[in-house]
């Protein structure tokens, strides 16, 4: 109870520092991946002129715009996530406080302002003609929350290593830029040679962006095994990230 | 049984970490669940025990770097033991460091939300106390600018009136109260001994024996990580100073004595009938009979010199027997007696020393000295070394 009270605190405050404490913070959390959209779409469609067989062009910006919020939802929250830690140094070893709930409001916060994002995106898009299955849109928040479990997991592991090793925060900001590309954001799997593209489901975000179309352009709302194996690999990541981050708690005060 | 807290073989040891890849192996460790190796381990408190029942007070006294803020950490869970077990059976607030749980950034009153979930308040509870918080913390118009504005007392001011406002089980906190100004300072130790006198339970370190002894029943005394010594709070803040005492007097001590094989010399002191050499305990205003015997080389009586000391080497009182004019008993050819008697001692608890002294009969040269320590019990809160008669008048009007 009093873990679920402090925990709202850190959400509470973490919303209002960093989203809602200045006018530019607000417009910047929906701006920067409106903006993001409109250059890759711009990139892709108009300069490289790539055609996808399979996709229509008005289907191309939903697509793009279907693989970048969750991916966007990841790959912040992962990073704000890790460096949660650190940022509050000087409330730990000062006084009683389990430290994975900083974590935990961490992700969540950018969760929820990314996910208000992507909804907003799925109900304006039709506005503007393209064609998008806005009645399922309520359908992603189970997406969402279990991508949130799976985020959290690896920010705790990440964020445990972060107060260890300093070098945590731009490794990982270096990787992320390259999984970017690894994932099927601005190019479809079957646009990949035959002999990469089992690999792509060894990237466990993808499934989040190829769940997200399916929902919300092709109406193919069944599910299968790679469903389930994500549910199960989003619960393993969060059980095991927060054993780790408790391990390595331990020490926390003496290197921070 | 009614046990608040209870720590068990508690130790704490700091990875030592002087190169880089030093990080890396202690986070290894922690992985796998191994204990730090010696050579990157630094113990700073090993085999403390300690229980503290509802309604006691106990006060953790020592040095500095003898492990008091590092136990109370471990106590209320800031920082985990290396080995060792804390229970905790109530609500405890701590008040552990200044401006704990503070964000500088953030206003006072912002700030009492985010601390006061921390203390363990619930939203409507803190409302409902947060006039009682103000006034207590007295802080003005500050309330409403960034705590980095504040000056150390006030921050301890806010964080003191959160935890009196909660009213904890078990109050712990340390030596920040140090900080507060001399008003603040008094206000704080009225609350405590109010707390402590309606049945809260009170865990606490200071430097200063005056608070300690005021507010707390039982005491610790910590020493480069371990127990020295605990129990009642005067004999354990009184065995504290000694040894400080002891430990600049022994810097201080450079006497020379004329000391050769057959001079005058001390051949016996009974401590009121007592033959040992130390451990004498007396209470406050108790009678002290001592039975010298003396050794004289040449037959003639010698002069007895007997002086009180303070552990330090502070004089308290001495006599001698020329000045007295009697001189001791012949009792063989050598051999020589006399005793001396205080009827009620008048010295105040603490440790000292009973220093008997022979000199020769003119009472020029000192030839042999023979000490006594002793201590004095009681609990008198009086100042000083001797209890001095006195009457206070009040002025009839």
């Amino acid at each position: 109870m009093r873990k679920l009270r402090l925990w709202a605190q850190f959400y509470q405050r973490e919303i209002k520092n960093r989203y809602l404490g200045s006018l530019s913070g607000l417009l910047w959390v929906f701006l920067h991946p409106v903006l993001l959209l409109a250059l890759y779409t711009f990139l892709v469609a108009g300069v490289l002129k790539a055609r996808i067989p399979e996709l229509s062009d008005a289907q191309w910006l939903p697509y793009v715009a279907f693989g970048l919020w969750p991916w966007m939802c990841f790959s912040e929250g992962l990073q704000r996530g890790t460096a949660a830690v650190m940022e509050h140094a000087g409330l730990l070893g000062k006084i009683a406080m389990p430290a994975e709930l900083l974590v935990a409001a961490s992700v969540a916060a950018t969760f929820t302002l990314h996910s208000l994002g992507l909804i907003a995106i799925v109900l304006l898009l039709p506005l503007f003609g393209f064609p998008v299955l806005w009645q399922n849109a309520l359908m992603l928040l189970p997406l969402l929350l279990l991508l949130f479990l799976f985020t959290l997991g690896v920010a705790w592991i990440a964020a445990g290593l972060q107060v260890y090793i300093r070098d945590v925060a731009q490794v990982l900001g270096q990787s992320l830029s390259f999984l970017f590309f690894l994932t099927p954001i601005l190019y479809t799997p079957t646009m990949l040679p035959e002999v990469v593209r089992p690999w792509l489901a060894a990237n466990p975000i993808s499934i989040y962006c190829t769940t997200t179309r399916d929902w919300l352009m092709f109406s193919n709302t069944a599910m299968n095994g790679k469903h389930a194996l994500a549910i199960l690999i989003a619960l393993l990541t969060f059980g095991f990230g927060l054993m780790v981050f408790r391990k390595l708690e331990r020490h926390f005060e003496d290197f921070l | 049984m009614n046990e608040l807290l209870l720590a068990s073989d508690l130790a704490k040891v700091y990875p030592k970490v002087s190169k880089s890849g030093d990080r890396v192996k202690v986070m290894m460790r922690l992985l796998l669940g191994r204990a730090l190796p010696d050579s990157l381990a630094h113990t700073v408190l090993s085999d403390v025990s300690l229980s503290v029942r509802a309604g006691e007070s106990l006060g953790v006294i020592g040095e500095n770097g003898a492990g008091k803020s590092t136990l109370l950490k471990l106590l209320t869970g800031v920082i985990h033991p290396s080995r060792g077990s804390v229970v905790l059976n109530g609500q405890v607030g701590a008040l552990l460091e200044l401006g704990a749980g503070f964000h500088p950034e953030y206003t006072g009153r912002e700030n009492l939300e985010l601390a006061g979930t921390l203390y363990g308040f619930s939203g409507p509870e803190l409302k409902s106390k947060l006039n009682e918080i103000i006034a207590f913390a007295d802080i003005g118009h500050y309330l409403d600018e960034p705590v980095k504005h504040y000056s150390s007392g006030m921050i301890v001011r806010l964080g003191f009136a959160l935890l009196a406002a909660r009213r904890p089980e078990l109050l712990i906190t340390d030596e920040v109260l140090a900080v507060g100004d001399e008003s603040f300072q008094k206000k704080c130790v009225r609350w405590i001994e109010d707390y402590t006198k309606g049945g809260g339970t009170l865990l606490l370190v200071s430097h200063s024996m005056y608070h300690v002894q005021k507010l707390c029943r039982q005491a610790m005394w910590l020493h480069k990580g371990r127990v020295a010594a605990s129990g009642d709070v005067f004999d354990v803040t009184q065995a504290y100073l000694a040894h400080h005492e002891k430990k600049s007097a022994a810097e201080a001590l450079t006497t020379g004595r004329a000391n050769s094989h057959d001079s005058y010399r001390v051949t016996q002191v009974l401590f009121n009938g007592d033959a040992a050499e130390s451990g004498f305990f007396l209470d406050q205003q108790a009678e002290l009979a001592l039975e010298i015997a003396l050794h004289s080389p040449d037959g003639r009586a010698p002069v007895v010199l007997v002086g009180i000391v303070r552990a330090d080497g502070t004089p308290v009182y001495g006599v001698t027997t020329d000045v007295d004019k009697i001189e001791p008993a012949r009792i063989l050819d050598h051999e020589f007696h006399i005793s001396l008697h205080y009827p009620e001692l008048p010295l105040l608890p603490g440790v000292y020393a009973l220093r008997v002294h022979a000199l020769d009969p003119e009472g020029v040269r000192l030839f042999d000295t023979v000490t006594r320590d002793f201590t004095v019990r009681g609990e008198s809160r009086e100042f000083g070394l001797v209890r001095i008669a006195h009457q206070w008048r009040v002025p009839n009007l």
